[in-house]
């Protein structure tokens, strides 16, 4: 539970240290994924799908390994 | 799957489409090279059948003429009435000289009513020719029909445009008494220095081997003082030409398939030199193609000319090429490119949390009409986000204990 808010607080964090634009670099993970960061909360459900495209759009835009 | 960009597609369209364009512009100035020369060459080969036969008839004429003041005159007649060979030669050689340094005569001969060769002006001192039968179509023609016949035959060196008149004691072209006949004849190797004069062109007389003697064409070539070319063409020799290279006649073909009016042949380029080659068949007096005449036409200029067109044309291509693709490119990057990308940042922008920034609608072409509608589609997008995170917050609020 909570995966999926997990990873787009580590994205976020990432964003943040790396010092990245953080609107340019959500946009182009979000036009990865299919869905918007900013609408991933605590409370959304798991969608392995939605984990899946999301850690390829990370690995992709910020090279991040999982 | 591999994808070109659209500014490779349009570069590469453009090149292709100028490649052809330059393609078809070579293959055109190739064909127009090519009509060029043919019309140089076939103007040049009639031109020199024309001349050629210009030169016959007045060399015909000419021949005639001596032939019939030779017929006219009391003492020749008496003498070859008598058969008085010595005196017949002192009486004829200051005519033979004369008509020799004049008009390139180069055969007299007086041949008796039998038809055998009574003298030979040609070489007075030959007596192997004396009393032999002189078995030429133009003097059995001549004594079969009693009147003057003209053509080409054999000669010493070569083939010669000989006369033959019947020679009757009258001295007219008619008579009672037949005396015997007399042949006056120029060799044809000698027209070619005439040809050239008048034309321009270069020539060469390539004679088939077959109605020539290899022996005789050795001690006349010794004796001209020429190397003996009998064996440097299989079935023809040259010969005489006004060119100073004798290979550029070579010819491996059949000079008797030559249509009468002749035939351009093909190109020859000898030392840097260009000549079309073009011939037309000879017939002796019997109609038949004893060989060929050869012209040469320098085309040297015209292939120069034609070269330098095609330089030209690939190095305007390849700087129209360079040009219409930096134009094209920047027109479109200006017009297109640059705007697509503009609303791809500010659509990256937009699901990355920007909901302020907006599209410029930059110009109402094509391109405008789509940021317009970007645009619209941008207010329809915040709005909904807007109103689901409205919803959300009211939803979290109603959720929460106590309300």
């Amino acid at each position: 539970m909570a995966a999926l808010y997990d990873l787009k607080v580590k994205i976020d964090k990432t964003i943040e240290e790396r010092k990245l634009d953080g609107v340019a670099t959500r946009g182009k993970i979000a036009l990865q994924t299919g869905f918007l960061l900013s609408l991933v909360s605590a409370n959304t459900p798991d969608d392995p799908v939605k984990l899946d495209k999301l850690k390829k759009a990370a690995a992709a835009v910020l090279q991040l390994k999982f | 799957m591999a994808t070109l960009s659209i500014k490779a597609k349009v570069g590469a369209t453009t090149i292709l489409c100028l490649s052809v364009g330059t393609i078809g512009l070579l293959a055109l100035s190739d064909a127009s090279y090519r009509k060029n020369v043919n019309m140089v060459t076939n103007e040049s080969l009639a031109n020199a059948r024309a001349t050629y036969a210009n030169l016959v008839d007045a060399n015909v004429a000419k021949m005639s003429v001596a032939a019939e003041m030779a017929m006219a005159d009391p003492l020749l007649r008496e003498t070859f009435a008598a058969k008085d060979r010595p005196k017949l030669v002192d009486a004829t050689l200051p005519i033979f000289d004369r008509l020799r340094k004049e008009y390139g005569v180069t055969i007299f001969n007086y041949i008796d009513q039998e038809e055998n060769r009574f003298l030979t002006m040609t070489d007075t001192k030959d007596v192997r020719l004396i009393g032999t039968k002189a078995v030429r179509f133009n003097v059995q023609e001549c004594a079969r029909l009693k009147t003057w016949v003209t053509g080409l035959a054999l000669g010493q060196l070569g083939f010669a445009l000989r006369v033959t008149h019947p020679f009757y004691d009258s001295g007219q072209l008619k008579g009672d008494k037949l005396l015997g006949y007399i042949e006056i004849g120029s060799e044809i190797g000698g027209f070619l220095g005439a040809l050239k004069k008048q034309t321009g062109r270069e020539y060469g007389l390539l004679l088939r081997k077959q109605f020539l003697k290899e022996k005789d064409w050795g001690i006349q070539r010794d004796r001209l003082k020429q190397p003996n070319n009998w064996n440097d063409q299989k079935d023809l020799v040259l010969a005489g030409n006004t060119w100073t290279d004798e290979s550029i006649f070579a010819y491996g073909g059949d000079v008797t398939a030559l249509p009468d009016e002749g035939q351009v042949l093909d190109l020859s380029n000898k030392a840097g030199q260009i000549f079309a080659r073009s011939a037309f068949p000879i017939k002796d007096a019997s109609s038949a193609k004893i060989g060929a005449v050869f012209v040469l036409v320098d085309i040297t200029s015209i292939y120069t000319d034609l070269q330098q067109t095609k330089k030209l044309t690939i190095a305007t291509t390849v700087a129209l090429i360079v040009v219409v693709c930096v134009v094209l490119l920047l027109l479109l990057s200006r017009l297109v490119f640059r705007r697509l990308t503009e609303i791809t940042r500010v659509a990256t922008r937009l699901v990355g949390g920007d909901y302020q920034t907006p599209v410029a609608i930059s110009k109402s072409d094509e391109i405008g009409h789509f940021e317009e509608l970007f645009e619209q589609l941008r207010l329809v997008f915040v709005n909904l986000l807007e109103e689901y995170e409205r919803v959300s917050r009211e939803n979290d609020e109603k959720s929460k204990p106590g309300k």
